[in-house]
């Protein structure tokens, strides 16, 4: 343990120590990175306070400082908690960062247990934060082609590729049952380092060459190609299920209200030239007084 | 001694002095306070202009005037009205005819406060019942359940856990997705734990369904329960566990398990159970308050129909208007489909075509029942090969073979309203093209009750307040007379009990017995909604009001007007003043005070001609009321019955709402009148299947009349007209001369006059509502409108054409000496006299004139007509395009509103004109002298609502009187007696 981690955890020690007599505050998780990582001078601690359910105790934000240290509290009731953790979608921001955080003490048993279930990580959850993380990945995959094929500019087409790189690195991770937070890229290359460093550490590093920016891009193509069935399984089971060709705003309305995911025409678009789904219109009218039908984008599953 | 000498000096009138609204001539006159006055006169002499534009907007006004800036900004202020004082005024409230509302969230319940006092009223007693097993359930605070929570030995482990239910329509994925939203992971479905964040299967989407597209695949009966929270029992953890108990009673919708899972022995456990929750399942509901029960309440409303208690569904007449059509030569409405081979729908079309064998271009009516049915609703869950027409521009061999299913075009407009729905869009315009293919059935959720089912687990004497709603209110009132509150809630449960049948009885006593709480308002007539709000107004017991009433006898009949004129003396008893303008025989007989005005219509009214109690009008030679009450002037009986022209009408199974499946025959070519008592179903008989059903067949195919058998003699008729009350047009560019349609031969006379033909001006350069001939400063209005925001719109008349409506080059065209501005100000007489020569201009306006409109304008604004004006221009159109070899029925439902004794003889008149000419006219009519000149009468009842819908009689007016069962005939024997000794 260096000097700094030590300075921070005499300091956490220190405060805590203090907070455990208040008992307006029911228990304290330590989040960020020095509950998971290393910390620097700059770092600050991150601490989420959970405190009792009382109409005048409000769900806030408070910078502290202990010891010379910064303190970044969060302070959440415990129903909020509650509900945050069970209602969060798993890898999600707020169930990352309490899933990989660590329990300093609690008055209320229940919290340790809500702490622990955080590290379950569900099929259903999974499968929700892959297409949105593919999805995520594809808008930045169709821009690096166009820029390539249009311009061929290497520079502009590697930093979309580069964008790409943490969505593409979530899926890894998220492919690998681990929670994935905001620093995902690093992980990824532990768990998939010959295709993570071709289309980043080299292309980050090495010359942009016609050659290594293709090769980055067939690489990332590839790797969404062979795992789309299962990066959009739930859009090709839906359209499974429906039968018929669904419009573009129902299949919308679908995924915002099964999975609270938007924008999946994006993946339906790359499912159809993928040749996964087909591609069909149906009749729309573009405002409501409109009295003339246009055609809207549509989709059906085929056998 | 003081309060003696100030009582004395009191005012004991309204004094209005120097009244000048409308065509009132600068009038005076005095109003006895705490009396009941009547306001009559004929049609258009200034009885509203008197009593509702002066009195009542004076008295508005000044309250508005007492009212913070602020606060004015948010109500709609009144002008002041052109009078010079009105002394002794109270605070005014005016009940108008007007149906007050055409929002599907007002029943009759919300509209007499009456739903609120329901709601509370199960709120304090009603028993609940368990969802699953319908035992008893207890119904407690949040406090309560905590303590019961907190009597377990302290370091139980509970869990509280809230029931959840399957959602109409849905399958269990959004369920899933709703319960996770609300900050579950955990739930129980049929005592299974399943993880949400895990894959949580459901039954797929059934493709076929023919409700709805997985209304089936839910399973109904499966008892879920999502994991709230997790406590240990301890006084030091009582507000989480509180705010638990919060939660989970959010989520489970008023209802929650709390359930022991260790800590606690199997006795302590069994005890809990026992004393805190229902016996088998344990659910307990928590902090049940009267928004539980309200249907306009989003958490309480059925999730389906958003608590309107309807839906809508294709209805294949509608999408189908001509069936003789085929699906290329446009058998659907455009809407729905339309044949494009270069599109997918054309595509799939033809693919189903090729699949099933039918050809496109043939009728529809000709095509095989399988193929009509999946085009409607789809082929399940099979597919068809995608087949490229050969007609088509583009051809996609990507697309070629490949098999697809297919759901219907029925079922795709369904889901897209079932999208707006959900998306709270259904209300909006976008709904208006699904109208036209969609029809209202009861709400297949909530079976119309309009609230979630759990609501409907409350009862009082086994009713649920869905129940009690749909009893009418005679039965209501005998039924809450037997309930007898005990236990829990039972001092405010007897007051409310007490309030609701206080006001109850308000109601019976203005003869409204048939109606219904759950009934909409919408359906309600102008005068049913009007003797509610009379009814709320009694029941607030306030006195030293002053009640301004428009014609509250309208759609009463005889039997029901007496109990209308004891409401009013019970209001002026209380100590109110009362205002009624009315035309009513017996409400003018009844009143303590009456103001006549006239003597004549418009320019010729506007002055009081007599005013003081009935016998100083009876003994008014002056007054036209008079002469009629005296039986010195009368309608007369008419000496022979006319048997028609032979040929007849015959509705047959008529069974509509109230109506008993009844057969009912109206002889064409008479004058035919439908009587009855409120609620009998005049109106479901004669507008709702009648008209409707020949409207369908003469006009639009997608009309769907009430429930009948069928119609026999539809061939006998041509032409079907319905002349409401409804205004002529909705804004001030309309008017009697562009409604009935000679102002364009006026502009083609203008467009002849040689200034005209010098500079070219076509018939456009004389309308107020395009540009080039009008003035553009006031767009054709004449007048400039001002919004100031907290005191009323200012109008001022336009500075640029001084309220001519024209510019300065329009008005240099004159014809005979009057430019386009006069003409238009120009009195229906006058009019008639200065285009003699133009027979096709004084021919129509010359019917105005007979029907009693000679004041009006020609330019008159629409919106300055009143109900009756308006019912007069229409017939006054239909008399000037008179075809003699066409033969039409005119329908009229109560014509009389609004018209004097001398206005009534005019419109028979006219209405005879109509009959003379060949054809039929129905009137439903509740006025004893239009009904005695009727050649045939169809009377219904005999009572209203339920014990309403049959025939009671037919026949001559004579043969009415002569039945014994008929409440008309009574009151028509009584009438006929007493003008015959006049």
């Amino acid at each position: 343990m260096n000097a700094v981690q030590q300075r921070f955890n005499a300091a956490l020690e220190t405060l805590v120590d203090q907070i455990r007599k208040d008992r307006s505050i029911l228990a304290a998780i330590l989040c960020g990175s020095l509950s998971h990582d290393v910390v620097w001078e700059k770092s600050d601690i991150d601490l989420l306070l959970v405190t009792i359910d009382d109409r005048k105790v409000e769900q806030s934000n408070l910078p502290l400082y202990a010891d010379g240290v910064n303190v970044h509290a969060i302070l959440v009731p415990r129903a909020v908690f509650r509900k945050a953790i069970d209602g969060s979608f798993h890898n999600s921001f707020v169930h990352a960062l309490v899933a990989k955080g660590r329990l300093l003490y609690t008055h209320d048993e229940t919290i340790a247990e809500l702490c622990r279930q955080t590290t379950e990580v569900g099929a259903r959850d999974s499968e929700v934060q892959l297409m949105s993380a593919a999805m995520h990945a594809l808008t930045s995959i169709y821009k690096a082609h166009k820029w390539l094929i249009t311009r061929g500019d290497l520079d502009y087409t590697a930093l979309w590729i580069l964008y790409a790189a943490t969505p593409l690195a979530q899926i890894e991770v998220i492919s690998h049952r681990l929670i994935a937070d905001r620093e995902v890229i690093p992980y990824a290359l532990k768990l998939n380092p010959t295709f993570f460093k071709k289309i980043y550490s080299d292309l980050l590093n090495g010359k942009k060459t016609r050659k290594a920016v293709q090769d980055a891009l067939d690489a990332v193509d590839n790797y969404v190609a062979e795992r789309a069935p299962k990066l959009f399984a739930p859009i090709i089971e839906h359209l499974k299920d429906v039968g018929e060709a669904r419009s573009s705003r129902e299949i919308e309305n679908h995924f915002s209200r099964h999975m609270n995911i938007e924008h999946v025409t994006t993946a339906c678009e790359y499912l159809a030239d993928q040749h996964l789904i087909g591609k069909a219109s149906l009749p729309v009218r573009l405002t409501k007084k409109s009295t003339i039908e246009v055609q809207e984008l549509a989709f059906f599953w085929q056998d | 001694m003081a309060t003696q000498k100030k009582a004395a000096s009191a005012r004991t009138s309204i004094a209005v002095q120097g009244a000048r609204v409308h065509n009132l001539k600068n009038i005076s006159v005095e109003i006895p306070r705490d009396h009941l006055t009547v306001v009559t006169g004929l049609s258009g002499s200034g009885k509203s202009s008197l009593a509702f534009d002066t009195i009542y907007a004076e008295g508005q006004r000044r309250y508005m005037e007492s009212l913070s800036s602020f606060a004015k900004r948010f109500v709609a202020q009144v002008t002041k009205p052109d009078v010079d004082y009105v002394f002794g005024l109270s605070p005014v409230i005016s009940i108008e005819q007007k149906t007050l509302t055409s929002n599907p969230r007002s029943t009759v319940g919300t509209m007499t406060d009456i739903a609120s006092y329901l709601n509370l009223l199960y709120a304090t007693i009603g028993h609940p019942h368990c969802p699953r097993t319908g035992e008893p359930t207890p119904s407690r605070s949040s406090s309560q359940i905590l303590e019961s929570i907190l009597s377990l030995p302290e370091g139980t482990e509970i869990e509280l856990r809230a029931p959840v239910f399957p959602i109409y329509g849905e399958d269990l994925e959004v369920l899933f997705a709703e319960v996770r939203k609300k900050g579950c992971r955990r739930m129980f479905v049929d005592g299974k734990p399943i993880d949400l964040a895990d894959r949580a299967e459901s039954e797929p989407d059934d493709p076929n369904g023919r409700g709805s597209e997985s209304s089936e695949s839910a399973p109904v009966n499966a008892h879920m329960e999502a994991v709230v929270d997790r406590f240990i029992v301890a006084r030091r953890h009582e507000k989480a566990i509180k705010a638990g108990i919060a939660a989970t009673l959010l989520v489970g919708d008023g209802l929650m398990q709390v359930q022991v899972l260790k800590g606690a022995s199997k006795t302590e456990a069994q005890r809990f159970y026992k004393e805190s929750s229902s016996a088998t399942h344990h659910f307990i509901y928590g902090d049940i308050g009267p928004d539980y029960f309200m249907f306009n309440n989003p958490e309480s409303a059925c999730r389906t129909c958003g608590g309107l208690g309807v839906d809508k569904l294709t209805h294949p007449e509608l999408l189908i208007p001509d069936p003789q059509r085929s699906i290329l030569g446009g058998c659907f409405v455009r809407e729905a489909f339309k044949y494009n081979p270069d599109t997918w729908d054309g595509r799939m079309m033809f693919s189903l075509a090729t699949a099933l064998q039918f050809p496109l271009d043939a009728p529809w009516k000709d095509l095989p029942e399988p193929a009509r049915e999946a085009i409607l609703y789809g082929i399940g869950i099979n597919k068809v090969p995608i087949v490229t027409p050969p007609d088509a521009k583009v051809r996609r061999a990507d697309q070629e073979g490949r098999e697809v299913g297919f759901h219907g075009i029925a079922r795709r407009i369904e889901r897209w309203y079932r999208h707006y729905r959900q998306r709270g869009e259904a209300n909006s315009r976008m709904e208006a093209w699904l109208d036209k293919v969609m029809v209202e059935r009861t709400c297949p959720d909530c079976n119309g009750a309009r609230v979630r089912a759990t609501r409907l687990l409350f009862t009082i004497h086994d009713k649920n307040i869905y129940e009690l709603g749909q009893l009418h209110f005679d039965e209501l009132h005998e039924f809450l007379g037997t309930v007898k509150p005990a236990g829990r809630g039972a001092d405010a449960g007897r007051q409310v009990l007490k309030e609701i049948r206080g006001r109850l009885e308000l109601l019976l006593g203005i003869g409204l017995d048939y109606l219904s709480f759950n009934r909409r308002s919408s359906t309600l007539s102008g005068g049913e909604s009007q003797r509610i709000r009379l009814s709320t107004q009694i029941g607030s017991g306030l006195m030293g009001m002053l009640y301004v009433l428009d014609e509250p006898s309208i759609g009463l009949h005889p039997k029901d007007n007496v109990k209308m004129i004891a409401t009013l003396e019970r209001l002026r008893d209380i100590g109110n003043t009362v205002i009624v303008v009315e035309h009513d025989e017996d409400t003018i007989r009844s009143a303590d005070h009456i103001v006549e005005m006239g003597p004549g219509p418009g320019v010729h009214g506007g002055r009081v001609v007599v005013q003081g109690t009935i016998d100083d009008v009876l003994r008014c030679k002056a007054s036209p009321t008079g002469l009629y009450l005296s039986g010195k002037r009368a309608i007369p009986t008419p000496r022979k019955r006319r048997s028609g022209n032979g040929k007849r009408l015959t509705l047959r199974g008529a069974r509509e709402n109230n109506l008993k499946s009844i057969d009912v025959t109206f002889p064409l070519g008479t004058l035919v009148a439908i009587t009855g008592a409120s609620g009998s179903g005049k109106s479901t008989l004669v507008s709702e299947i009648l008209y409707k059903a020949l409207w369908k067949h003469l006009v639009d195919t997608r009309t769907l009349p009430g429930e009948h058998v069928g119609l026999d003699g539809i061939e006998h008729v041509r032409k079907v007209v319905n002349i409401d009350q409804t205004p002529i047009g909705r804004n001030s560019r309309s008017n009697p001369a562009t409604y009935i349609g000679f102002y364009d031969t006026i502009r083609d006379l203008f467009t002849q006059a040689p200034l005209s033909i010098e500079r070219d001006y076509k018939p456009g350069r004389f309308s107020f509502n395009v540009q080039g001939g009008r003035c553009e400063e006031c767009q054709g209005e004449g007048v400039i409108t001002t919004q100031l925001y907290f005191m009323p719109d200012v109008e001022v008349t336009c500075a640029a054409c001084k309220g001519a409506r024209f510019n300065s080059e329009t008005l240099e065209v004159t014809l005979r000496g009057k430019t386009i501005d006069d003409v238009l100000n120009m009195s229906v007489e006058e009019g008639v006299e200065f285009f003699k020569s133009e027979p096709a201009i004084s021919r129509k306006i010359q019917v105005l004139a007979d029907l009693g409109l000679g004041y009006l304008t020609l330019g008159q604004s629409a919106t300055t007509l009143s109900g009756g004006e308006a019912q007069r221009v229409k017939i006054a159109t239909e008399l000037s395009t008179l075809q003699r070899s066409k033969h039409t029925v005119y329908i009229l439902d109560e014509p009389t509103t609004g018209l004097h004794l001398a206005d009534v003889e005019r419109l028979l008149e006219s209405l005879n004109r109509l009959v003379d000419a060949g054809h039929t006219v129905l009137l439903i009519e509740h006025h004893l002298d239009v009904i005695k000149t009727a050649d045939h009468v169809i009377d219904l009842g005999p009572e209203g609502g339920h014990a309403g819908g049959e025939v009671v009689a037919t026949g001559t007016p004579e043969a009415i009187a002569k039945c014994k069962a008929s409440h008309t005939g009574r009151f028509l024997k009584g009438h006929l007696t007493a003008r015959a000794a006049h």
